[in-house]
């Protein structure tokens, strides 16, 4: 029973999180920039508006059917990943399982867009995919890492392992080659600046975002809200030794979030091909040589 | 053309209704895969025949048209304007008048790069940059509203000198202002100019070449950073400026970096310009008073005169038959070289990731074009 109500409702507790996640983040940068900003909730106004909306027009089936593996893909993510008090479903699914899965989303984002035929979103979805290429080799080869370090491809067991060895015993500590190396990747996988190439409105109008409205920017900023959750306890689980509660889960995310907005706030954009290059020449052998370490 | 080309050949609009261009404004991209093999703007969405309907206008109703011309640099248009009536019908400007005008322009400059390098830096996704210098434009902005009325427009200028003197406690408060200003410098430099991915992305991109500036006809920061030290303030000084001493800032490498560069030093000369007249301003008249304006008809004749402002060389060449409104006034803006002719060749070999820096880079103002 325990379990059935988690599934119900940790969907609905992560999106509020994610909501309020991303309200902060308006928050901060707005500090940062010297100007007042949105009130946190915000996001959750937006959100309600954009699902009060009347769809008036539609790109075809596909794209229906896209937008909501957006979403789908997201949210099984999410069960797979464990979180303090529920991690039913990590027993069915490794760090492997859930590698494989985050891609999910990312297709459903490619198939949906394609739809619209919007060059913009078009260019935006190509963009995204090669960053995808950019950030997943380095954010993979830190799973095998810790995976390898810990003989385990459990994120269950990865954070047990962590918790017990203490706060000297976190991913970011045994391996911090590894840990810098994903949290680098991380902010091109949340696609914070400087990989914000996907989105980029000065170039392409906001890419994906371009064609939708209505109930399809809705989804979409709903699945941004968890996703970016998702993405951070990932991290979390695997470096920052997962948390024991909620109040030390959330503590984490926020500075984790706070530490990637900082740099997102600084700095413009990287050229599409300058940010892949990027990931390749400094996340990705810092991964190598961290797992090499770990073998050797 | 390849099988293949013909796949990934295709047409991109930027604007009039895109985050990445410059005001009322269109560019019609042809792309080759990232690649821009062909650019065409797309001017007129702002187009109100200002010239029109000057000669439509008594002279001085036109004060009030001029400045529309250049939203984030308005008082270059009502000068050469005014300053075209005065040579045309003979008019002498009070001293202490010129020295309110050449400090009204160095604020407008100032206020116009504040607003351009800050949308530049934004064209590569740093947005906290023009946030910060919109933020800091603003108490220039205040300036303009305490001495004119208005914080964009101003209808400061009038033929015979300026419409009123300073307000009390004036001078002191433009010096709070500069001070503020300059102590912020260093902000800029370690957020935008020296950050390096911004010197990534500004780097090597719309190289301008000495030549082709020169024969293109650009003018302003754009052709002074290729290393061109051209100014009409310098070339042929109007108003008080052969009296202050400061500096032409160059370039030499003509591309987006180097234009972003030459504004941010020419910050600092304005800077200094505006202190130099704060400090040596002469007590007297503000304005010579001209004949009833209703019924004034200027004496036939034509001027041509031009002014430095922050996009390059504004020039207005004006032709009066003797009536109350003028016959012709013509305006040379430095937009429709820049915005236009210059951005369509050099946005061809870049790529869509560089075509809003290079528009913003070049300084474009989309009224200017649509005059």
């Amino acid at each position: 029973m325990n379990t059935v109500l988690w599934i119900i409702f940790l969907p609905i507790i992560i999106f509020i999180i994610g909501v309020f996640m991303l309200g902060y983040s308006r928050k901060f940068i707005a500090r940062i920039e010297r100007r007042y900003g949105p009130p946190v909730q915000q996001v959750f106004y937006d959100i309600f508006k954009l699902m009060n909306k009347k769809t008036n027009i539609s790109h075809g089936w596909m794209h229906d059917i896209s937008i909501l593996m957006l979403l789908g893909g997201t949210l099984l993510t999410l069960y797979f990943v464990p979180v303090p008090g529920f991690h039913f479903f990590a027993q069915y699914g490794d760090v492997l399982v859930i590698m494989y899965v985050l891609l999910v989303p990312a297709l459903g984002m490619a198939l949906g867009v394609g739809e619209t035929a919007n060059p913009n979103g078009s260019i935006g979805i190509s963009r995204a995919l090669m960053m995808l290429a950019g950030y997943d080799i380095p954010f993979f080869l830190t799973f095998i890492g810790m995976a390898m370090l810990n003989n385990t491809t459990s994120m269950y067991d990865l954070i047990n392992i962590q918790q017990a060895g203490g706060f000297l015993g976190w991913g970011l500590l045994t391996n911090p080659l590894l840990g810098v190396a994903a949290l680098i990747a991380l902010q091109g996988m949340l696609g914070e600046k400087p990989f914000e190439v996907m989105v980029a409105p000065h170039e392409i109008a906001t890419g994906p975002m371009t064609e939708m409205g209505g109930k399809y920017l809705g989804i979409m900023m709903i699945q941004h809200a968890i996703a970016v959750v998702v993405e951070l306890t990932i991290y979390i689980n695997l470096f920052l030794g997962g948390a024991l509660n909620w109040f030390e889960y959330i503590i984490k995310l926020f500075v984790l979030f706070t530490v990637l907005l900082s740099v997102n706030a600084v700095f413009g954009r990287f050229r599409t091909d300058d940010a892949v290059r990027f990931m390749w020449r400094i996340p990705l052998p810092m991964a190598v040589i961290g797992v090499l370490f770990i073998i050797f | 053309m390849s099988k293949i080309d013909e796949v990934r050949d295709y047409e991109l609009f930027i604007g009039p209704n895109h985050p990445g261009i410059e005001g009322n404004f269109s560019l019609k991209l042809k792309l080759l895969g990232d690649k821009i093999v062909g650019a065409k703007t797309d001017a007129g969405y702002l187009h109100r025949g200002f010239e029109k309907l000057m000669e439509e206008r008594l002279f001085i109703q036109n004060i009030a048209i001029v400045c529309r011309i250049c939203v984030p640099d308005p008082d270059p248009n009502e000068n050469n304007y005014s300053r075209a009536i005065e040579e045309i019908a003979g008019i002498e400007v009070p001293e202490r008048a010129k020295w309110i005008r050449t400090l009204v322009l160095e604020l407008s400059r100032l206020a116009s790069h504040l607003f351009a390098i800050g949308g530049h830096a934004a064209t590569t996704g740093l947005y906290a940059f023009p946030n910060w210098t919109i933020a800091d434009r603003d108490r220039i902005l205040e300036l303009f509203e305490e001495l004119t009325g208005g914080r964009v427009y101003h209808i400061y200028q009038l033929p015979g000198g300026v419409r009123r003197d300073f307000p009390d406690g004036f001078e002191g408060r433009v010096l709070d202002v500069m001070d503020y200003i300059e102590s912020r410098l260093q902000d800029y430099d370690d957020l935008a100019i020296n950050n390096a991915l911004f010197i990534k992305r500004a780097t090597g991109i719309g190289v301008l070449t000495k030549e082709q500036a020169v024969s293109w006809g650009v003018t302003g920061p754009n052709l002074r950073a290729c290393g061109v030290a051209a100014d009409v303030r310098k070339d042929d000084p109007y108003e008080i400026y052969e009296k202050l001493e400061f500096d032409i800032p160059t370039m030499t490498d003509g591309d987006a970096y180097a234009r972003m560069i030459v504004r941010r030093k020419e910050i600092e000369q304005s800077i200094s310009i505006v202190r130099q007249i704060i400090d040596k301003i002469p007590s007297g008249l503000v304005w010579n008073k001209i004949p009833n304006p209703l019924k004034w008809n200027v004496a036939a004749g034509d001027a041509y005169v031009r002014t430095e402002s922050s996009k390059g060389e504004y020039a207005y060449y004006m032709v009066s038959d003797g009536g109350r409104k003028p016959y012709r006034v013509h305006v040379r803006g430095a937009s429709t070289t820049h915005a236009v002719h210059v951005l369509e060749n050099l946005l061809v070999g870049t790529r869509i990731e560089d075509a809003s820096q290079v528009m913003f880079s070049l300084d474009g103002c989309p009224p200017a074009v649509d005059r």
